[in-house]
């Protein structure tokens, strides 16, 4: 009797494996989307920098005077030629010109009397209205603009503090009588020396230090896009493994050889149970091959094999059971199909497989938990960075999903087509 | 006489190194049905498919209701309708959609479309069923969806092409009247079959083709009359035969052998027997005088131990003709 | 010949929604899909506060780490809130947030002018997520905030340190008493003029995540029922009906245009539908240059149906072609730059991605939606796309066989 559901199996899984296509698009799909996706969104292994490209920016010095040139050498220094990719330009309208056609993040241009206007007037100490820099950012490129930016009012800001400083000390110095009237432009003059004379060291200006902490999701010091797209895409593509082993208990009824099965001396049970079995066969192959070959190729960890392969079974079941609800609500092989793909994708822009919706309302947190993807990605994060107490959640959360979905699908299956495998 | 609507000139058709149609010419007359009878793979469905613009003969030329090929394709394709062997329809469309689109593709629309999609439902009598979509129907109802969208536009000359393959005999009964019928309106049509039944119940002239070649041209009695007084024994033989048959050929040096083409040298030699072939658990038998050699027939096939469970006496027909022509008999 | 092609063109449409779920992938999952990714609803009226959420835990509670928090909250860009570091630390694993600010107990002590004075360091910690793109521009508005709020102190203590140095203090008394002094005029100075000014190129409007998820989403969906579109062809020499197509007496190249068109169609109401959606529901300035938009849109759905009438050629069933569609279309729209900013792609693959249509379509939109450029500014980019099209339209004739 079992041999009969595992004949069954194996021929649907035969089938899933037997076509190229197929294959090609659920373990390389996922494989290549996963380093594509890591490529993108941060390279691999490397510390926290933001993998972006150096940042195109246009600089455009109208003015020429010393606190412009500081400015211009602070941007050409050593500590930011990671960052950026500055070029001097004579001509403010050319510079935004390339800004606004998508040549340079930026373009900053300090127009003429900047480097003046951050001096008090020597006669009346007054200070001049401010000058402003300009920044000219490209749309498209909001956060190479926005490091430009950040850059130029962190160092306008120093500058501007410390010629403040210097007003304000000889203010006091003046007002408590400290310092004669005819002394005061000479100590101004030491005053000023002694202040611009570090304006490009950023560490003597803060007084608040940031310390930025990459944390990772999967833990351990050394992050990895590559452990979150795979797990992700992995998960993606599972779901659609799923629906094409669906597809086929509708395939097989209308090509006739479900009911020419039941003309053989198996039992409805045992057939239903090798079809679903095939189906979720399927999707554990589908995963268990793509963790295998991750680890092979990239040297993944993924975490304690046993409970990599608990989890595993927990979401090839939870993913079973919707391939299963699909399958029971749609009319024929074709809008398994379709809806299978569509549910793929839905699932993956919820469980974040696409972007992070980090930033979306909390509804749609809790929307994500219907899915399979966001479960297991759940548990596959806490297993990579060894909590593995972490999975036992996740993976309860599929099995219960799994045990719900079943019974829903076999009593949609009921109630819809009567006996499903007599049509 | 009635002018021809088609007349074609020495068509060839080569693939590649294969030549599938070598060389043919007739005329079709207007108002006439005129089959091309012949074996599946004789050639039929490429000279069909020459004629109706879908592919140019390698040389040779033909003229429809005036116009030539190769050259003037449009009109050509404009004065004929084609009914292919497999149903070119949308499934997934209704009935009535799929006869609106290819109506259109033929310039008819409005009001003129309209109508006669209604009496071309009507003509292959599913008014009825207009609505459903043709993934629904069975074969039968596909079949005359399939001719009725080749007459939407009353073309003069209407090619069907085996239009009856794999379907139930009802369908085909009102299959072939239909075609009648359309001929009785004063529409032309060539049709292809392999079935030697269909051809002698519609033709009015039937042209014989068989390895690319028309090797006769005629009505049924012209044809009938080149076997002259000929009769056909028919050997039924019991199921086992068959298979005894092929292994009497098998046999090597064995007194009876059945040559690659059906030929059957078994009866080589009995008085009055002229050809012999086997088709299916059938032998064909072709002999002067019915009566005379009957006996010796059945005699020789029991000492070759093959069962023969009934005879029947024919007279002259049509596949005595492919079979006095070819040796081998027509194959279903 | 317009009855031939308004036939194949009803035809096609009606053969292609004729099972519904080719909705789905038409209209439903694109508005869903731009929805989401566009972080929804737009703040109309004071509705939703669509800031970046950034949890703090302070666990200084002294005034200056409250000040902190104000000067963040100060900004149209994160929303910061107050929470246990155990709180934020767990939104930061969920995904729910990009970055947590930490505020250390002894922040204020070290910013006192004792502890100033002492030389102790004040420091907070901002923990970011790797994964996140958003990261960046939380990061620069904790650093203005830090500024903001360290500015007084700076100027008070550059002015004591300035003034040290030419005038030594007689003790630490009067050196206190001067940065007291100092300080209460620093920060009592009104807030220092705008040295920076930032403008967007060509007067466009800033960066908008809905923006970028409505060109984008548009390219991506639009692009993978355009690739569909060769599982007609397939379908049509399944059935038959191809070489029928022939025996009636239509032109080759009327069929061709007809099936052409009707999938072009298909996709101009589909993205006007997409840009009406963009422009009344997320707020997308689509329609700031009505002309240079159908001239991209135009062109780019030109390409497509290129590129899907030359895959039709290859192809063998219409499963391949859905699969190969969906494949084909998320990745070339992926690598367009349409899910992402193409900013965030290494340098290398800046370049590679040129020979994909979907990454100069994102350029156009990208101009238009963003860099307010007109019609002049696009046309270099709607020149691409028409080569586009016509290399796949070629590669498509060429190929393109009735069997």
């Amino acid at each position: 009797m079992m041999n009969k559901i595992l004949t069954i199996m194996w021929k649907d899984v035969r089938v899933l494996f037997g076509d190229w296509a197929t294959v090609a698009l659920i373990i390389a799909g996922p494989l290549v989307l996963a380093l594509g996706l890591g490529l993108v969104t941060g390279g691999f292994g490397a510390d926290d920098g933001l993998a972006i490209s150096r940042i195109p920016v246009l600089v455009v010095d109208q003015d020429g005077g010393p606190i412009a040139t500081a400015l211009r050498d602070v941007l050409t220094s050593d500590d930011l030629s990671d960052l950026l990719a500055p070029e001097a330009l004579a001509d403010a309208d050319a510079a935004r010109a390339r800004v606004a056609d998508g040549e340079a993040a930026a373009a900053i241009i300090i127009p003429p009397g900047f480097s003046d206007s951050f001096l008090p007037d020597a006669m009346t100490g007054d200070m001049p209205a401010a000058v402003a820099a300009q920044v000219v950012a490209d749309p498209g490129a909001p956060i190479g603009a926005a490091v430009v930016r950040g850059i130029v009012e962190e160092f306008t800001a120093r500058v501007a503090t410390s010629v403040a400083g210097v007003r304000l000390g000889l203010t006091q110095l003046a007002t408590s009588g400290a310092v004669p009237p005819s002394e005061l432009a000479a100590v101004g003059q030491q005053l000023g020396e002694g202040a611009f004379g570090d304006t490009t060291n950023a560490a003597a200006a803060s007084l608040i230090r940031i310390d930025r902490q990459s944390v990772t999701t999967t833990g351990g010091d050394d992050f990895n896009a590559l452990a979150y797209f795979a797990p992700s895409m992995a998960l993606l593509f599972l779901m659609y493994a799923v629906t094409l082993g669906a597809r086929t208990l509708l395939a097989e009824r209308r090509e006739g050889t479900l009911p020419r099965m039941l003309a053989a001396p198996v039992s409805a049970g045992q057939v239903l149970g090798g079809k679903v079995g095939g189906i979720f066969l399927g999707g554990f192959m589908q995963l268990s091959a793509l963790i295998l070959l991750t680890t092979l190729l990239f040297q993944l960890n993924w975490g304690n094999p046993l409970i990599v392969l608990l989890l595993v079974v927990a979401a090839a079941l939870a993913a079973t059971g919707w391939g299963l609800l699909i399958a029971a609500a749609a009319a024929n092989a074709g809008q398994v199909t379709s809806l299978g793909m569509a549910v793929t994708l839905l699932f993956g822009i919820l469980g974040g497989s696409f972007v992070p919706l980090e930033n979306a309302w909390p509804a749609l947190d809790a929307l994500s938990r219907i899915t399979p993807n966001r479960w297991a990605l759940d548990g596959f994060t806490a297993l990579a960075s060894g909590e593995t107490a972490a999975v036992l959640m996740p993976v309860a959360a599929l099995l219960v999903m799994a045990v719900v979905l079943f019974a829903v699908a076999a009593l949609i299956f009921r109630r819809r087509q009567g006996a499903l495998l007599t049509a | 006489m009635t002018p021809p609507i088609l007349t074609a000139k020495d068509l060839r058709k080569k693939f590649g190194d294969f030549e599938a149609v070598k060389g043919i010419s007739f005329s079709v007359l207007r108002g006439e049905i005129f089959s091309l009878l012949g074996p599946n793979g004789a050639g039929k469905t490429t000279t069909i498919n020459m004629l109706s613009c879908l592919l140019p003969p390698t040389s040779g030329t033909a003229e429809i209701a005036g116009h030539a090929i190769p050259g003037d394709t449009l009109a050509v394709r404009r004065a004929i309708g084609v009914v292919p062997q497999e149903i070119a329809l949308y499934d997934s469309l209704s009935a009535r959609q799929n006869l609106e689109f290819w109506g259109r593709l033929y310039d008819m629309r409005g009001q003129e479309l309209t109508q006669r999609i209604d009496e071309v439902l009507d003509q292959v009598g599913l008014a009825d069923r207009a609505k459903d979509k043709v993934k629904t129907f069975s074969g039968g109802m596909k079949r005359r969806i399939n001719i009725a969208a080749g007459l939407l536009h009353k073309p003069q000359l209407l090619f069907m092409d085996e239009p009856t393959v794999g379907i139930d005999p009802q369908s085909r009964r009102r299959i072939l009247d239909m075609v009648r019928e359309l001929r009785d309106g004063g529409m032309t049509v060539l049709y292809t079959t392999h079935y030697m039944e269909e051809a002698e119940e519609l033709s009015d002239r039937v042209g014989i083709i068989d390895q690319g070649r028309l090797i006769a041209l005629g009505t049924q009695a012209e044809l009938t009359r080149v076997v002259g007084e000929q009769e056909t024994l028919r050997l039924h033989l019991a199921e086992e035969a068959g298979v005894a048959l092929a292994g009497v050929n098998g046999t090597a040096g064995a007194p009876a052998t059945m040559s690659a083409d059906g030929s059957v040298a078994l009866f080589s030699g009995l008085p009055g027997v002229l050809r012999a072939s086997a088709v299916d658990h059938q032998i064909v038998v072709n002999v002067a005088d019915a009566g005379a050699a009957l006996p010796a027939v059945v005699g020789r096939a029991n000492t070759a131990g093959l069962h023969v469970r009934s005879v029947d006496i024919e007279q002259p027909n049509l596949e005595a003709v492919f079979l006095h022509l070819t040796g081998r008999g027509l194959r279903d | 010949m317009l009855n031939k092609l308004t036939a194949i063109i009803r035809k096609d449409t009606a053969l292609r929604f004729e099972g519904r779920s080719e909705l789905l992938f038409f209209l439903i999952l694109p508005l869903i899909f731009t929805f989401l990714i566009g972080g929804g609803l737009p703040a109309a009226g004071g509705g939703g506060d669509n800031r970046l959420l950034v949890p703090v835990a302070d666990e200084d509670g002294s005034p200056r780490s409250a000040a902190l928090l104000a000067a963040l909250a100060d900004g149209d860009v994160v929303r910061p809130e107050a929470m246990s570091r155990a709180e934020a630390e767990a939104l930061l694993a969920d995904e729910d947030a990009a970055a947590a600010l930490i505020i250390p107990a002894g922040f204020g002590a070290a910013l006192s002018a004792d502890g100033l004075a002492a030389g102790q360091e004040a420091a907070v910690t901002l923990l970011v997520s790797p994964t996140s793109n958003v990261a960046p521009a939380i990061e620069g508005e904790v650093n203005r905030a830090v500024s903001a709020l360290a500015r007084p102190l700076l100027v008070a203590r550059n002015a004591t340190e300035g003034v040290a140095a030419v005038r030594p203090f007689a003790d630490e008394t009067a050196r206190a008493a001067f940065f007291a002094a100092a300080l209460a005029a620093a920060e009592a100075e009104a807030a220092p003029p705008a040295r920076v000014v930032t403008e967007v190129a060509a007067g466009g409007n800033a960066y908008d995540q809905r923006a970028q998820a409505s060109a984008g989403q548009l390219i991506t969906w639009v692009f993978i029922p355009l690739l569909g579109a060769s599982g007609l062809f397939v379908y049509e020499r399944l059935m038959g009906t191809l070489r029928r197509l022939l025996t009636t007496p239509t032109r080759k190249s009327t069929f061709l245009l007809g099936a052409i068109g009707s999938q072009y169609l298909a996709a101009l109401a589909q993205m006007a539908i997409l840009v009406l959606f963009g422009v009344l529901v997320m707020r997308v300035p689509w329609g700031r240059d009505p002309v240079a938009l159908i001239v991209v849109l135009a062109t780019f759905g030109l390409a497509g149906v290129a590129l899907g009438t030359a895959l039709g050629t290859f192809v063998k069933t219409e499963g391949q072609a859905s699969n190969l569609s969906i494949m084909l279309g998320m990745a070339m729209a992926l690598l367009g730059g349409a899910w992402w900013p193409m900013e965030l792609f290494p340098a290398g693959l800046q370049q590679i991605v040129r020979v994909l249509p979907t990454t100069w379509a994102m350029s156009a939109l990208t101009d238009i939606t963003m860099r307010g450029q007109g019609v002049a500014d696009i046309l270099p980019e709607a020149g691409v796309l028409l080569a586009f099209a016509a290399a796949f339209f070629l590669v498509g004739l060429w190929r393109f066989r009735y069997e």
